[in-house]
Order: C-alpha cells, then sequence, then structure tokens
C-alpha cells in the first residue's frame, strides 16, 4: 500500500484499500442481512441466534452456488456449445 | 380501557411504531415493548450503513452521481440524508476554470447560472485536485456580472494542502454501495414490520393463541 495514502487515510471519508480481497467483504454482507432481517422475521427470538447463522449459510451457499454455476456455464458448456 | 390506550396494537397500522422506525432503525420495534428486536434491528442496519462508508469512504452515498443508489439507501432514514447533505456541502467543489488570461497570481473565477447546473457543477475533487472557498463571478449568458459568489472550487492542490476526500473505485466502490443499500432495504423491511405488526406469521401466531385462550376461558366461564 502507498504509504502517503496510508497517511491521508480517515475512516469513513476515504475507502479502503482491499482490492485484492473484495471478496471476503461478502461474508460480514451475509451475517449482517441475516442479523437484521432474523430481527424482526424470527417468532421465537431465543433462536434468534441458531436462524441468524442457518440464513447466513444459506446466503453464502447461494453465492457460492452462482459461482460454481456461473463457472461451469462459461467454461465448460459455452465452449462446447459455441 | 387504560390497557387499550397504553398497549400497542397487536395488528392492523400502528402508525406510531412506524414513523419511529423511520427516524431510527429499530426504534419503532422498541417503542412497541419489543426492545431486544429493535436493538439488533438497529446494530445490524447502522453496522451495513456504516461498513458500506467505511469500505468506500463518503462518496458511496452521493445522491446526485449515484441516484438510483441513494433511493435505496435513503431508507435507513435521516442518517442517509445527513451523510448526503455532508458529502453534497462539506467534500465536494464546484468544477470551474479560471479565466486563460488571469490564470497568473490572483485567477478570476467566472461563470453563469445555466454552467452552475451543468458543466459548473458539484463534483468530487479530482487527484491532485483540492476544495477551496473561492470568490467566483457570476454572469449573465450576455458576459454581465450579477453578482460575484463565495463557492467551493475545485483547485490544483498546493504544497501543504489535503484533499477533501478520495473517491472509492471498482469492486471497492461497489461493495460499499452496495452495503449502504442493503442497509436501506432492510430498514424498509424493518420499518414495514413496526407499521404492519400482523405481516407475517410472528404475531398472527401469537394473536391465534392468545385467542384461542380467551374462547376457551369464555366457554368455561359460559358453561360454570
Amino acid at each position: 500500500m502507498n504509504h502517503a495514502l496510508l497517511l491521508a487515510y480517515t475512516p469513513f471519508i476515504d475507502p479502503i484499500d482491499l482490492h485484492g480481497v473484495w471478496f471476503l467483504l461478502l461474508f460480514p454482507l451475509a451475517v449482517l442481512i441475516a442479523m437484521a432481517y432474523k430481527a424482526v422475521r424470527t417468532p421465537d427470538m431465543g433462536n434468534y441466534w441458531n436462524q441468524t447463522v442457518k440464513f447466513a449459510a444459506q446466503i453464502i451457499g447461494g453465492i457460492v452456488g452462482l459461482y460454481i454455476f456461473s463457472l461451469l456455464v462459461l467454461n465448460v458448456l459455452l465452449p462446447v456449445v459455441l | 380501557m387504560s390497557d387499550a390506550r397504553t398497549q400497542p396494537p397487536a395488528h392492523g397500522l400502528d402508525l406510531r411504531a412506524g414513523i419511529l422506525a423511520v427516524i431510527l432503525p429499530g426504534l419503532g420495534h422498541a417503542a412497541r415493548g419489543e426492545v431486544k428486536r429493535g436493538v439488533l434491528a438497529c446494530v445490524s442496519v447502522l453496522a451495513m450503513f456504516f461498513g458500506g462508508m467505511l469500505i468506500g469512504g463518503i462518496d458511496v452515498i452521493d445522491r446526485e452521481e449515484d441516484k438510483w443508489w441513494f433511493v435505496g439507501q435513503a431508507f435507513v432514514g435521516p442518517i442517509a440524508f445527513g451523510v448526503n447533505w455532508a458529502h453534497q456541502t462539506k467534500f465536494k467543489a464546484y468544477g470551474i476554470q479560471p479565466v486563460p488570461a488571469s490564470a497568473g497570481s490572483s485567477p478570476v473565477y467566472e461563470t453563469t447560472e445555466l454552467k452552475l447546473l451543468g458543466p459548473h457543477r458539484l463534483r468530487s475533487v479530482y487527484p491532485r485536485e483540492t476544495r477551496r472557498m473561492t470568490d467566483v463571478e457570476v454572469r449573465t449568458p450576455a458576459g454581465q456580472l450579477i453578482e460575484t459568489r463565495r463557492l467551493p472550487v475545485a483547485v490544483p492542490i498546493s504544497v501543504g494542502e489535503s484533499v477533501p476526500n478520495r473517491k472509492s473505485l471498482a469492486k471497492v466502490n461497489e461493495l460499499g454501495t452496495l452495503y449502504a443499500l442493503c442497509a436501506g432495504m432492510l430498514n424498509l423491511i424493518v420499518i414495514l414490520d413496526a407499521l404492519f405488526p400482523t405481516t407475517g406469521g410472528r404475531r398472527g401466531a401469537n394473536a391465534h393463541a392468545a385467542n384461542a385462550k380467551a374462547g376457551s376461558q369464555t366457554g368455561k366461564g359460559a358453561a360454570a
């Protein structure tokens, strides 16, 4: 990372240089979405964290599934068809 | 009778909770007595919103340059509008170029009302630029001086000056914007849940159970 840019960094004002690991930011997003959704939709708050973890895992599973599907379409299916 | 006044409605429309939920995420639920739900909704929605700003900077909240993204982000409530206001008024600058003949020691800046909405409009400063309050001559299209206004103008950066903020780019900008958008969309669900308490099966099931209990008690009373 450029040291001059690091010195000038102000949290919430300047962006973080996470271009190399941007995909890791999807995990906290999935957890926060699950937390907000389950906070209002869970019937029994005793199961809140269980339901949140399950829902976050489903979101992440969906993203990974889409990634694998896209990979198969682009690398396997399309070369055969075209 | 007093219970009917103090207890929030168990179903239907709870306007008070809806308005409170718009003001601050989760406040509607807290006001209805569901403090844990309110706190969890508030923490997660605000963590998403400010997480987006932490990733992409203040650039991800921009009503002028990312209009349609802001429509979704605006559901976070007054906080989103406040951040956008700060972005527009404290970080952006007018893209007015100095009059070429005056580009020496004290450059003169000229514009028109129309250009302030077009090519000279407020924008984020570019790399190697900063934001400086400058006297700008506002003229008619024919060149007649109307007034001199003190406006923030994007000027080349000098030694010792700093940039107001840096624009985020590529995936970092996309993810920061997405975080803030998800915060707005999730808070819309929170607002609707506070406004219409029967939405979904949660409280409907509770009300059904309460009705069944009350019905059985009435039946026992009648039988007795």
